[in-house]
């Protein structure tokens, strides 16, 4: 037998019996304690939580994190995907229309936890399908060593202010993510004529649009940009790393819009492998304790009931929040999205 | 025999079928959806599938500018490739083969690198001067676009010009000087693999839509998203990308209809051009401008790279805990790579061959669509496909991602092993077939090493793709794994910049490791192989001590030398 | 009159050619006879200037061609170069292929010499069609009108006649015979046939691991010596 065939003879056989150890080796064990968890929250911050419920109960966390370049096509629909056979127990998520989405197409199971007794009712789903804990804002982030502190932008709407360059202002594409979310409660608080007006306000003046929140904060960080909207774990973030700045919540005035703030949300999927577990995850989640450690992890600034202390980075105590109805945010999020996606997208 | 001959002929088919199967599935899954979608439920559903008004734009835009960014990239591949022509022999392997390893940088590192270059650029302008320029559009993102893609151009490009036959250069340098050489045979006869890399790069510019919307220029592959975000019915986004996958489709077509151009006969070993050609003082300047261009390709990401990972204080903690990614990463790209093998031998050799029928447009076509199909319609397709009671030994294992990769990217290992197939002179394998004692020996012991180079490079080829695949992976992926690229950018979105960059450096290691390790395999591969030359059915006897007797008396000896006939007198 | 003098070239350690020495007479003919791997395709790339020496000269009609570090282009040198495998352009036809060395000359006249040697090659049907579309012999046809198109003064053909069988090779040795003579140009060509060499006539000089082994000026053709 020539060399090359022998060659072949012995190491294809090899590599295909390392390949049947490789996929054996990675399938899960039946019969054990663990719970299946989806997050999109970013891992940074999702990963101590879950290690620390492992660390504390003993049920293994077998986690399936987002990335934000699925641009939420990613979780949400392989949730949807799996709905006949699901293989989740819990989601947990950054915001909740992803959320209520999945609570439409009925991947959710109701449940009340314990746990979440003293959080307003605005916060949770009257049947119990999530629960909304840990709240972020959308905020503007600004450069401070281009804008002085008594130039500061004060509303969303100094985003159409002439007085500043349109390519020194920024946000993140409004179809997806936060941005979009925001938009969905501008379109329920202003009617959607007005929103649309702001929006296509934007368009017109050519205000940079951009990849994502974080692309906002890097680009105001690194001076490419003057201010733009953000949100405050990503601003936060920025003021830790040192860079030059500033936080502002918009729109604080008597009589104005007030501040979007965005919950996190979990919820029990309906028909999960492991359903307890699962229960005892969600209870774990929603308590106080957990809600004072994403804070000071810097993940949320907002927290939805009072904690013995505040995030670090900023004064979150008197924040006049946004007065929106979660459900009517969800409820003109697909109409926006589809909207903006063909104002923006040309 | 006959009867033999059938039972072959049968496996093989089985075998094709099999393969076809593995890549095609989900996508039929997805379509079995959307037809029953379309069937069952209300209409206005096919009215996606045709894009007018602002769509029939989006297209129009994305189409041309993937256009620009072939066209560009085969100038750059060529200048470059015939710029790095003139190194010597081992310099210009490993500049090949840094080409290579360069192509797997993620384009969105590219992106970072050359937006933060381009800002710091300007500000030097404004602050002597000149006006503000703004930061986007379709120039920037053409350029990115360029910069992250050009090293498959060169490299293919390269490889074109490597296998020039050096007796068709040696035929036209005296009569003619040396550029006309270049631009009349040269060139041509290296069209087709140019060719290929203006092809590929179109359909990956014409897909993506990650750095066009970083420059806020709209293209059809962000509708698509947008759509799928909005309404998660994945027979929805399935129709609306119909138009592009016929657009990919399309190219492909065309693009293969050049491969029967392709040289039938390997190049002659050794260098092509002997004495160095003489260019022109413009053509040595467009070749050191090319030169410079892939110098600072290079040089841009590594620098922002290895500038951004230093600064990180907790790299060292990110890197050790990702070890597991790392590890489970090289994992599922070698299995891919390993699944994508018998799969490009299956059907390789097929399209190869149904290329000169009528049916093998067809074939093409079917290789190309899985390619234009955005990943996370992939991934809803295997789900589809595998999550069902008494599967849960597959679904919920790592088979799925591996199977996720292959079903995007071994059709491209078949492409290139029907390239390969192309060149193989169908007198060995008759040869061979007369000769073989058992029925399988001419297949094993012939065919497959003249085709062992393409199916390495497919192999290569589907690893690296593999290793930076996201949108299927991230849907399929069992819960508690987790690949390196899906930490990368899980981090990206954190603003992680710092271990994003240690990590990118990590995965450049590894397709350094790989392209270093595919290299030398091809190279000890070369040294078991004679010369094709003397393996030329020339009616030459083997000695049982190895050599062989040409037809002139005299004799080859095992180690290559040569010994002249040992009789007395000429035979006339 | 080709003069190569001295002429060495290495590869690596490989010595290919190790002080070669001969002439080609002005119309005349010169056949080299040697084994495979005896450097003979070498020594023809070193007279057309498609490598260069690493000793030794190469002059041609008294005109310094080729010395180490100094190589006149192969397109300015007058010669004509017919490899062992034909090696046409796969992309061009046959009319293409021949009229590539023809460039310079205005269009008439490029014609007019055109099909002047595919009526004398016996060519002119195939004008149109592709490399892949004609036999082995017609290409070998091709590749000889092609390389005599220009009318060089010189003449080099590698391996003319191998794998060709009995009528095919009778055709093409009186059709060499009868251009080089026509156009008067001197002919050199290698072959590792011993009964080959001396059928185009002229000298035969013998090439055996780089070295000329035969005497150079007079040597006689026929039975070639042998080395063991």
């Amino acid at each position: 037998m020539s060399t090359s065939s022998r060659f072949l003879g012995r190491v294809i056989p090899a590599l295909l019996l390392g390949l049947l150890l490789l996929t054996s080796c990675t399938m899960l064990p039946a019969g054990r304690r663990a719970v299946v968890v989806y997050t999109s929250v970013d891992r940074v911050f999702s990963e101590p939580i879950l290690d620390a419920f492992e660390a504390e109960t003993g049920i293994e966390v077998l986690p399936v994190y987002d990335v934000e370049a699925a641009k939420t096509t990613g979780l949400m629909n392989r949730l949807i995907a799996e709905k006949d056979r699901p293989k989740a127990d819990v989601f947990w998520s950054g915001e909740f229309a992803m959320t209520i989405t999945l609570q439409d197409e009925g991947v959710l199971a109701p449940y009340r936890s314990d746990q979440c007794a003293d959080i307003p009712a605005v916060f949770v789903d009257p049947e119990y399908h999530w629960i909304g804990f840990a709240g972020r804002a959308r905020v503007l982030i600004v450069n401070t060593d281009e804008v002085p502190p008594d130039r500061f932008p004060r509303s969303i709407d100094d985003l159409l202010d002439p007085a500043w360059p349109a390519d020194r202002v920024g946000i993140a594409y409004p179809m997806f993510g936060t941005t979009a979310t925001q938009a969905a409660a501008l379109y329920a608080d202003l009617g959607p004529e007005a929103a649309r007006d702001y929006f296509q306000g934007l368009v017109d003046r050519g205000v940079r649009v951009v990849d994502g929140n974080s692309v906002v904060r890097d680009m105001v960080a690194a001076g490419q940009l003057a201010f733009g909207l953000t949100d405050t774990d990503d601003a936060c973030s920025a003021v830790e790393r040192g860079d030059p700045v500033a936080i502002v919540f918009p729109d604080q005035g008597e009589g104005d819009l007030g501040t979007l703030v965005i919950p996190n949300t979990v919820a029990l999927v309906a028909g999960g492998p492991n359903p307890e577990q699962g229960r005892a995850f969600i209870d774990y989640l929603v308590s106080v304790e957990t809600e004072q450690r994403l804070v000071d992890s810097g993940w949320s600034h907002v927290p939805v009931r009072p904690l013995e202390s505040g995030p670090a980075c900023i004064d979150a105590s008197n924040v006049r929040a946004m007065d929106v109805a979660l459900g009517q945010v969800y409820r003109e999020l697909a109409r926006s999205q589809v909207e903006l996606g063909e104002m923006f997208v040309r | 025999m006959s009867w033999r001959v059938g039972w072959g002929a049968a496996a093989r088919g089985v075998l094709a079928a099999l393969a076809l199967a593995l890549v095609l599935s989900p996508l039929a899954a997805l379509v079995a959806q959307a037809a029953a979608a379309v069937l069952g439920g209300a209409g206005g559903w096919a009215s996606l599938a045709v894009p007018t008004g602002r769509r029939a734009t989006l297209l129009a835009q994305s189409a041309s500018l993937a256009l620009a960014v072939a066209l560009a990239g085969m100038a750059l591949g060529v200048l470059a490739g015939v710029a790095l022509w003139r190194l010597p022999p081992r310099q210009r392997a490993l500049a090949r083969w840094a080409v290579w390893v360069a192509a797997f940088v993620p384009p969105y590192v590219h992106a970072l690198a050359w937006s933060a270059a381009a800002d710091r650029l300007q500000r030097s302008l404004v602050s002597i001067g000149f006006p503000r320029l703004p930061m986007r559009g379709w120039g920037l993102a053409w350029w990115v676009q360029v910069m992250a893609l050009a090293p498959l151009a060169v490299g293919l490009a390269l490889a074109g010009l490597q296998s020039l036959d050096r007796d068709a250069i040696d035929a036209a340098r005296p009569l003619r000087p040396d550029t006309a050489v270049l631009l009349r045979v040269a060139l041509p006869m290296a069209a087709p693999l140019v060719a290929a890399g203006g092809a590929l790069l179109f359909l990956l510019t014409l897909t993506d839509y990650a750095v066009p919307s970083l420059f806020q220029v709209g293209v059809y592959a962000m509708e698509l998203l947008t759509e799928f975000s909005a309404h998660h019915e994945p027979a929805r986004a399935l129709l609306l990308a119909l138009p592009l996958a016929l657009l990919a489709a399309l190219v492909v077509a065309v693009g293969q209809r050049m491969l029967p151009l392709l040289p039938q006969r390997p190049g002659a070993a050794g260098e092509a051009w002997g004495l160095p050609p003489r260019w022109p003082p413009w053509l040595v300047g467009l070749q050191t401008a090319a030169g410079a261009l892939l110098m600072a390709q290079l040089a841009v990401p590594l620098v922002a790279l290895v500038a951004l990972a230093v600064a990180e204080p907790a790299l060292a903690d990110t890197l050790r805990s990702a070890g597991g990614e790392i590890a489970y990463s090289l994992g599922v790209a070698a299995a891919a790579a390993l699944v994508a093998l018998p799969v490009a031998l299956a059907l390789g050799p097929m399209l190869a061959r149904g290329m000169a029928g009528r049916g093998g447009g067809w074939l093409w076509l079917l290789a190309a669509f899985p390619v234009a199909v955005p990943a996370p319609l992939v991934g809803v397709g295997l789900i589809a496909l595998w999550n069902r009671p008494g599967l849960e030994a597959l679904y919920d294992s790592s088979a799925m991602p591996v199977l996720a990769a292959v079903a995007r990217f071994a059709p491209l290992a078949v492409a290139v092993v029907a390239a390969q197939w192309r060149r193989v002179d169908p007198a060995f394998l008759d040869v061979a077939r007369v000769l073989q004692a058992r029925p399988w020996q001419a297949g094993l012991q012939v065919a497959l090493p003249l085709l062992a180079p393409g199916c390495l490079a497919g192999m290569g080829i589907v690893f690296v793709l593999s290793l930076g695949e996201l949108g299927a992976t991230l849907l399929v992926a069992p819960p508690g794994r987790s690949t390196l690229t899906l930490r990368i950018y899980n981090y990206l979105h954190y603003g992680a910049s710092g271990d994003v960059a240690g990590l990118c450096l990590v995965v450049l290691a590894l397709a350094l490791l790989v392209g270093a390790g595919t290299m030398a395999v091809l190279a000890a591969w070369g040294r078991l192989l004679p010369d094709s030359s003397r393996l030329l059915p020339d009616s030459s006897r083997v000695l049982p001590d190895g050599s062989r007797v040409l037809p002139d008396g005299s004799r080859v000896l095992p180690d290559g030398s040569h010994v002249s006939p040992d009789r007395g007198g000429g035979t006339p | 009159m080709i003069v190569v003098q001295d002429v060495a070239r290495r590869y690596g350690a490989t010595a290919a050619l190790d002080g070669v020495s001969f002439e080609v007479p002005e119309e005349g003919t010169v056949a080299i006879l040697g084994p495979s791997g005896s450097g003979k395709t070498t020594l023809l790339r070193l007279i057309a200037g498609l490598e260069a020496p690493d000793a030794g000269a190469i002059t041609a009609g008294g005109r310094l061609l080729s010395a180490p570090g100094r190589v006149v282009a192969p397109h300015l040198r007058g010669m004509g170069l017919v490899p062992q495998a034909s090696a046409l352009w796969p992309h061009m036809t046959v009319a293409q292929n021949i009229l590539f060395g023809l460039h310079g000359l205005p269009r008439a006249e490029a014609r007019r010499r055109l099909d002047e040697l595919m009526a004398r090659t016996g060519l002119a049907p195939l004008a149109r069609r592709y490399p892949h579309q004609i036999s082995g012999g017609e290409a070998r046809r091709v590749a000889l009108a092609r390389a005599l198109a220009p009318r060089p003064r010189y003449l080099l053909m590698d391996e003319p006649l191998t794998n060709l069988d009995g009528d095919l090779r009778d055709a093409l040795l009186a059709l060499i015979r009868g251009l080089v003579g026509e156009t008067r140009a001197s002919l050199l060509y290698v072959t590792h046939r011993p009964e080959e060499a001396g059928t185009l006539g002229g000298r035969v000089l013998r090439l055996s691991a780089g070295r000329v082994v035969a005497g150079d000026a007079g040597a006689a053709a026929g039975h070639g010596r042998h080395d063991g």
